[in-house]
């Protein structure tokens, strides 16, 4: 129904920072983890949004969410914003010298994760700024639909 | 909600409504006069019945109800902890509430248009 459009638009925009604040949760509490279920240490996770009207990702997309899942439960064609994929950060780990440390290599150096908590703080208040825009938008909408509806009073 | 009138209600009141405005439509304009607004005739309007107001009214109810349904699978689901986003919900909500606030306004015109036909001197 074109007469909630804005308030779609609005609610998709919240559902994809939502999402990125789950992974920048993910990313601080991982920030010193050694040991990940494919081996070495803990990859900074990023989201990949994408216009909702945007192409679909090529097959051989990394990680993500497929159609179905819930971030893509709602069908809207027209506009918004979806998250097509869950990236890891590329750049290189960091290396401790602790050779204590049980994941320690032979010269006793550590790789920690490619995490910078700063970054990740900086991010987190990106993301929430972009999720009260967004409810600023809904709010806005909204209250203009009730002004318009006392139109006729 | 802030209003108790359960849709099935409205559709009744809107009904009744209807049905006296139909016998207002068998008067003819004399001859002579031009008719202050034209209703058009079947013919005139390529065979097609012209949609009639308590249908749209009734399409219009029906999706009220279904918004307003939708809404509270949603808040069911989050009161039973299944992965639905809280925005989400408050959006199902704010939907439902809007679509009920549009229908009482055009629920309120309706019945006022009437009432005001209902006192006209005869």
């Amino acid at each position: 129904m074109a007469l909630y459009t804005s308030l779609d638009i609005a609610a998709s925009g919240m559902t994809a920072q939502r999402l990125r604040m789950d992974l920048i949760a993910n990313n601080i509490a991982n920030a010193s983890t050694t040991r990940t279920p494919e081996g070495g240490p803990f990859r900074r996770h990023l989201a990949v949004f994408a216009a909702r009207n945007a192409p679909p990702p090529p097959p051989g997309f990394p990680p993500g969410f497929t159609a179905g899942s819930r971030w893509h439960d709602d069908p809207m064609p027209y506009a918004g914003v979806r998250v097509v994929g869950i990236t890891q950060d590329s750049t290189p780990f960091n290396i401790v010298h602790d050779p204590g440390h049980p994941d320690a290599d032979a010269n006793g150096d550590v790789l920690y994760p490619n995490v910078n908590p700063i970054i990740e703080m900086v991010d987190l208040i990106e993301s929430q700024r972009s999720f009260e825009s967004n409810m600023s938008v809904f709010e806005t909408t909204k209250q203009l639909l009730m002004r318009t509806l006392a139109i006729g009073r | 909600m802030q209003e108790q009138t359960e849709p099935h209600q409205m559709v009744r009141t809107f009904l009744h409504v209807s049905a006296m405005t139909d016998s207002m439509r068998i008067v003819n304009p004399l001859p002579g006069t031009i008719p202050m607004f034209k209703v058009p005739s079947i013919e005139e309007a390529g065979g097609k019945i012209p949609v009639e107001f308590a249908e749209l009214l009734a399409k219009g109810i029906n999706s009220v109800n279904d918004l307003t349904k939708a809404s509270e699978k949603l808040t069911v689901d989050l009161a039973l902890g299944k992965p639905v986003e809280l925005h989400q919900v408050m959006l199902a909500s704010t939907k439902a509430s809007i679509a009920l606030e549009l229908l009482i306004e055009i629920r309120n015109k309706v019945l006022e248009a009437y009432q005001e036909i209902s006192r006209m001197p005869v």
